[in-house]
């Protein structure tokens, strides 16, 4: 029996014939918080799709709980993973409640009717993600920050034990980033869940713990520990630049600054 | 939800109710009293041979033409993605046409060779416009119309050529059968499209969750367990079977698969559980209630179903255009503006 929940096994993906991953290999294990770093076009999202089955792989494996995902159906699929990709496309006619509802279907047939039982985890998932009030709203008005939540309370709904999250934070004010960034590690240490998320926050992947993944031109260049990424040059050698670093006054982690004022040299 | 439920059980009385009432209108209009007490013969054949079948007929037409629309438009995401308006039709017109001058007669357990090679060249066609849209990089709905639009181009075209290489007899046959019309129906008819017809309801009331995420986007679907491939490949097949059916006996009917669904998604919303049976009764009253139309509106005479329809339908495809679809999404459903409740 394999302990590890996701397990991504050489994996290489083509697009056109161009190598968007290139032997990728990366365990996550059960409750697990794992923050991918990298640059942009560097495969990060095609990783998360791959796992998802929305892209397939060229060649390697990716299993959970030691079992292919190719010999899964994607109802199985769906009812461990639940993705949430960088932004909702296009528009949606359904009202919040209605939405997180509809993530119940990996647990439901064709001849029944979303139940009682259905309803209560679609309400519950709301609750926790705090987005209860907004229930009865029509999904198109919502804002960025309350669709990302929105979108996490119907992965819960669908009854995922590992959430897949594309660039989460990238359109939210400071304010409703640090709400999902809260949710996030609740969800992580009191459900057990195992979170993985695909991030450009150098700083954020460093304050969630758990260990970073860096991808350079498909490839894994690195997994473990943030401090040993930063200690090592790690960062450096990612995103082909010097960093600032400083100390944070609360928690004393190593923080990324910005270079300075950006003047021309 | 216990509202909706009322929605259908009100939508299902009404479209029963209209339903029964309309063969006693027609260019002789027949009281139930005459009925009861059969005293004219004629009226009385009137009413059980042409006017009852005609009615059936035109209920499982419009209930069937609407559910693809729905189908489709719920499929590819935009109120104007119809089997009519994506080529369907006009291939399973190509296929009637095809058969009616060259095949061979047969009928196989109630399954006319004709219907047979209808839903052949119907899914043929969808499956050209969609392998067409998806050849090219990155889905895009706008160029699947215009596929749509150059299959119905080609298939009309081919048509006419029919037409012209054929004799009077077949000529004028064709002509009249490609403005769609119940006027010529009897029971033979009802019972060749409902081998057609009740297998495709079927599947799409059995694909309604599906269909719901499928609203949402492709990527959304699969992440939610969805497989979207197999569920595509049913709803072409559900949908060709009844569009193939339908249009070789009565013609292409154009419009009612656009107009029913997006008028039953603003009564019930977008969740298809509810969507769907409405979407069906109401699509059978609709067709109902222009065939009556047809008959009485310049009586003696009568208009072909299919100009009413089109005629009402082109119309609604320029409102869509002009002021639906870019707003109101695939759900067709208006956005509440925003703040309403909070």
């Amino acid at each position: 029996m394999n302990n590890n929940v996701i397990d991504i096994n050489d994996v290489t993906c083509l697009i056109d014939g161009d190598r968007i991953l290139d032997s990728v290999s990366l365990a996550v294990s059960k409750g697990e918080r794992v923050s991918i770093l990298g640059p942009n076009g560097a495969g990060k999202s095609t990783l998360l799709r791959c796992v998802m089955r929305i892209l397939p792989v060229s060649s390697g494996s990716i299993s959970i709980y030691g079992t292919d995902t190719l010999r899964m159906r994607r109802k199985q699929l769906a009812a461990r993973i639940g993705y949430v990709p960088q932004r909702h496309a296009g528009s949606c006619p359904f009202t919040v409640g209605e939405y997180v509802l509809l993530g119940r279907y990996p647990h439901l047939s064709p001849f029944s009717f979303a139940g009682d039982r259905d309803r209560e985890v679609a309400m519950k998932a709301l609750e926790r993600t705090g987005m209860i009030d907004f229930s009865e709203r029509s999904f198109d008005t919502l804002s960025g920050g309350e669709r990302q939540m929105v979108q996490i309370a119907a992965v819960m709904a669908q009854g995922a034990e590992v959430l897949l999250l594309d660039e989460p934070s990238v359109y939210l004010d400071p304010g409703h980033r640090s709400g999902l960034m809260k949710l996030l590690a609740a969800l992580n240490s009191e459900e057990g869940m195992a979170i993985v998320t695909v991030t450009h926050d150098i700083n954020e992947a460093i304050l969630s713990g758990g260990k970073m993944a860096m991808i350079r031109e498909g490839k894994i260049i690195f997994t473990g520990d943030p401090e040993l990424a930063i200690s090592s040059g790690k960062l450096e050698e990612l995103f082909e630049k010097e960093f600032v670093y400083c100390e944070h006054p609360v928690t004393g982690d190593a923080m990324v600054l910005p270079d300075g004022r950006w003047e021309n040299e | 939800m216990n509202k909706k439920v009322y929605i259908v059980l009100a939508i299902c009385v009404i479209s029963s109710v209209v339903t029964v009432c309309a063969p006693f209108f027609g260019m002789e209009s027949i009281t139930p009293a005459a009925l009861i007490e059969g005293e004219s013969q004629i009226k009385m054949d009137i009413f059980w041979k042409i006017r009852v079948p005609r009615v059936v007929s035109a209920y499982i037409a419009g209930a069937a033409l609407a559910l693809g629309g729905m189908a489709f438009q719920a499929m590819f995401r935009n109120p104007l993605a119809t089997p009519f308006t994506l080529g369907v039709s006009s291939g399973a017109a190509f296929g009637a046409s095809l058969y009616t001058l060259f095949g061979a007669t047969f009928v196989l357990l109630g399954v006319t060779g004709q219907s047979l090679s209808a839903f052949v060249w119907a899914l043929a066609s969808i499956m050209i416009v969609y392998g067409l849209t998806r050849a090219r990089k990155g889905f895009s709905t706008a160029t699947m119309l215009i596929a749509g639009v150059a299959v119905n181009f080609l298939f009309s075209s081919m048509i006419l050529f029919m037409q012209y290489i054929s004799d009077f007899d077949n000529s004028f046959r064709i002509i009249r059968w490609m403005m769609g019309g119940f006027a010529l129906t009897g029971y033979g008819a009802v019972k060749s499209v409902l081998p057609f017809v009740l297998p495709g309801i079927l599947l799409v009331f059995l694909f309604a969750d599906e269909l719901n995420l499928l609203v949402l986007g492709e990527e959304t679907a699969l992440s939610r367990g969805v497989d979207v491939k197999r569920t595509r490949k049913i709803l072409f097949f559900a949908t060709s079977l009844m569009t193939g059916g339908i249009v070789a006996a009565f013609g292409p009917i154009g419009f009612v698969g656009m107009m029913a669904p997006h008028i039953c998604r603003m009564m019930v919303g977008p969740n298809h559980r509810y969507l769907t049976p409405v979407t069906l009764m109401f699509g059978g009253m609709f067709l109902v209630v222009c065939d009556t139309f047809a008959r009485i509106l310049i009586a003696p005479a009568e208009i072909p179903v299919g100009v009413l329809t089109a005629l009402l339908g082109g119309p609604f495809f320029l409102w869509l255009l002009m002021a639906g679809f870019s707003e109101t999404g695939p759900g067709g459903r208006r956005r509440r503006s925003a703040g309403v409740k909070k």
